[in-house]
């Protein structure tokens, strides 16, 4: 079994991200998964926000931590596309949908079809320069898509297409997850156009072995656009119309996916606005959560047809229970503890003392630090050593940034998943909540970083400090720098 | 579990200095070739209360282990890096050992010749048997105190 996950969008970026830390959780099968991007804007924040937790994914991933079947933590081998982001103009600088489709020559050579791209298109939608994505205008979107999408020609898709071949050539079924918002501009055409695409490009044989699965997002974010009036870009208040509209298209349209997710928010949240690139970096929002969710359903179930439904204990909180894990929360709760006990550790007591070790020595007050460094001969100092500790600490902070981001996600309901007031604190700016990484986290809360708090265990953490002291990997694929992580992940469990 | 074996182990050790080295080695070996006791005072009156002093000081040095691992493991508990290390907890501990060698030297019998034997095995006594004690046993967090500890403590 192969996985293929691929985020369309901004909020498909952010899709991945969260899947990607449950693969970090070991909440997705041990099996491989492909993951791609699709977005014109290849600037955009949040894509590049999620490329990197990808990277820090990645780099983890390398450390020999042990065997797979018996550690939960990074257990997914994530493989990136190169490039990892597709964008249907890869060679054109800031292109307009009217170049795009050489509108001049049209109105020479086929004024009836120029007629129609008059019809189809305004004039700011034709001279609007799409480096920025389709600034929430599906109908630019789809037609640029549906004619630059090419299976069998170009990267990353090529590579897409060999894999599958591969996979079923073997005999092996294949699934692939698309992520998207169906209300904005990149996503929402991109959603249905490259399944269908996907779908056309397979031989039969092929199509036998593959599923595709998707999540459309409905409206969950809001904003005000501000001194953009005289530019063409996605406005908050025409997404529950984008929204009718393509719900109504999926009801019409023949079925390209095998089972949809939808997910959405009552209470959008607010963000600042963005035309796009670099400044479209939206936090973390509980129902990319959701739809990470969704892709471990799919990817876990055996035969996933048809439209899944969940609902929510407590209108007004949310709440483990409520998580979509075929185990009433609990599997992705301990496994999110887990995770997060392990960054909360190394960032705060066990990356501070190997920094503090490095500068001023005194190796005696790790008994930790000489089993698993000092007689395993790491050197600190080392270059590489520094790297892979970086790695991980890089990780770790993404990790804690993107829950703390989760819990402080909702409008209106309260999140209650993760204690995040021991590692981030939360400030008000703009009307919006901002978190920011503690630079020393509250120690003595260790024991209760998963809520609802249970009883004050204060010492909590010198257990972990206690077991790393006398503990023993017994694993023997887990070596080198991998060895003191795998203790430690062992050790927060 | 844990803990009580290595309690046992170093109350051990204690026995051990006790019954072996100072018992045997020391009462049958070393001090009847270098004690010569007062006049009107026995060797083995002498031996009394040698060994009567060399157990009070192998007791407060086996107190001073199960002092120190109490701490390290029950009240100075490593939350973070500044609670980490304590080797200058471990060396005031060293004071307890040091006192009953002191009180050892004091009131142990004086003899002829060879007293400094006496108090040198005294101090190895007392002294030894803590630091093997702790160097063997002490508590995870801190099983490195100990000086050279890291070298011996390999695989536990």
């Amino acid at each position: 079994m192969s996985y293929y996950a691929i985020g369309i969008g901004g909020t498909g970026a952010k899709c991945i991200e969260a899947l990607t830390h449950l693969c970090g959780m070991g909440m997705l099968p041990k099996q491989d998964l492909y993951c791609l991007f699709v977005d014109p804007d290849r600037a955009n924040g949040s894509l590049e926000r999620a490329t990197i937790t990808l990277r820090q994914y990645q780099a983890c991933q390398k450390l020999k931590i042990g065997d797979p079947s018996k550690v939960d933590m990074f257990g997914t081998d994530i493989a990136v596309g190169d490039p990892h982001v597709w964008s249907p103009f890869m060679s054109k600088q800031r292109p307009e949908l009217a170049d795009f489709f050489e509108y001049s020559s049209l109105r020479a050579k086929c004024p009836a079809a120029a007629h129609l791209f008059d019809v189809l298109y305004s004039e700011d939608e034709k001279k609007t320069s799409l480096d920025m994505g389709f600034r929430g205008h599906p109908s630019i979107g789809a037609a640029i898509l549906a004619r630059t999408v090419n299976l069998g020609e170009e990267e990353p898709w090529l590579t897409f297409r060999k894999k599958i071949e591969a996979d079923t050539n073997a005999g092996h079924k294949v699934k692939i997850f698309l992520f998207s918002s169906i209300f904005g501009g990149t996503g929402a055409s991109g959603f249905p156009t490259i399944t269908r695409l996907i779908r056309n490009g397979l031989r039969p044989q092929e199509a036998n072995l593959t599923t595709i699965g998707g999540a459309l997002i409905l409206p969950y974010f809001t904003f005000v656009p501000s001194n953009h009036k005289d530019v063409l870009h996605a406005a908050a208040d025409h997404f529950l119309m984008n929204t009718q509209m393509a719900l109504q298209y999926y009801r019409t349209q023949q079925k390209q996916h095998d089972i949809v997710y939808l997910l959405g928010e009552s209470e959008p949240s607010p963000v600042t606005f963005s035309i796009g690139s670099t400044e479209q970096e939206n936090d973390a929002h509980f129902i990319e959560f959701y739809a990470a969710l969704a892709a471990r359903d799919f990817y876990t179930r055996d035969e996933p047809k048809g439209y899944a439904m969940i609902a929510r204990q407590d209108q007004e909180k949310i709440g483990w229970l409520d998580l979509p894990d075929g185990k009433n929360g609990t599997e992705i709760k301990n496994k999110t503890e887990h995770l997060t006990r392990f960054a909360f550790a190394y960032l705060n007591v066990f990356l501070k003392t190997l920094i503090s070790i490095r500068e001023k020595g005194k190796n005696y007050r790790a008994p930790w630090y000489i089993d698993y460094f000092k007689r395993a001969k790491i050197d600190l100092k080392d270059a590489e050593t520094q790297k892979e500790l970086a790695q991980v600490r890089d990780y770790c902070r993404s990790l804690l940034l993107w829950l703390a981001q989760i819990e402080i996600s909702a409008k209106r309901q309260n999140i209650e998943l993760v204690n995040y007031t021991t590692f981030a604190s939360k400030e008000k700016k703009d009307e919006m909540n901002i978190v920011h990484l503690l630079h020393d986290f509250v120690n003595d809360e260790f024991g209760n970083l998963i809520l609802p708090e249970a009883k004050e265990r204060p010492n909590e953490i010198s257990k972990v400090w206690e077991i790393m002291c006398g503990s023993k990997v017994k694993d023997v694929q887990a070596v080198g720098l991998g060895k003191f992580f795998r203790a430690l992940y062992d050790a927060c469990a | 579990m844990k803990h009580a074996l290595n309690l046992f182990g170093m109350i051990s050790v204690a026995f051990l200095f006790y019954f072996v080295i100072v018992s045997i080695l020391e009462e049958q070996y070393i001090l009847p070739q270098a004690i010569i006791p007062l006049a009107g005072v026995r060797f083995d009156q002498w031996l009394n209360s040698f060994r009567y002093w060399a157990g009070i000081g192998v007791a407060t040095a086996v107190s001073a282990s199960i002092l120190w691992y109490i701490l390290g493991q029950w009240i100075l508990r490593v939350n973070n890096l500044s609670d980490s290390g304590k080797r200058g907890t471990w060396f005031l501990f060293v004071f307890l050992p040091i006192a009953a060698n002191a009180a050892a030297i004091i009131f142990t019998r004086q003899a002829q010749v060879g007293m400094w034997a006496a108090y040198t095995l005294h101090a190895v006594n007392a002294l030894l048997c803590y630091y093997i004690s702790t160097l063997l046993f002490s508590p995870p967090s801190y099983k490195y105190a100990p000086p050279l500890a890291s070298l011996i403590r390999v695989g536990w």
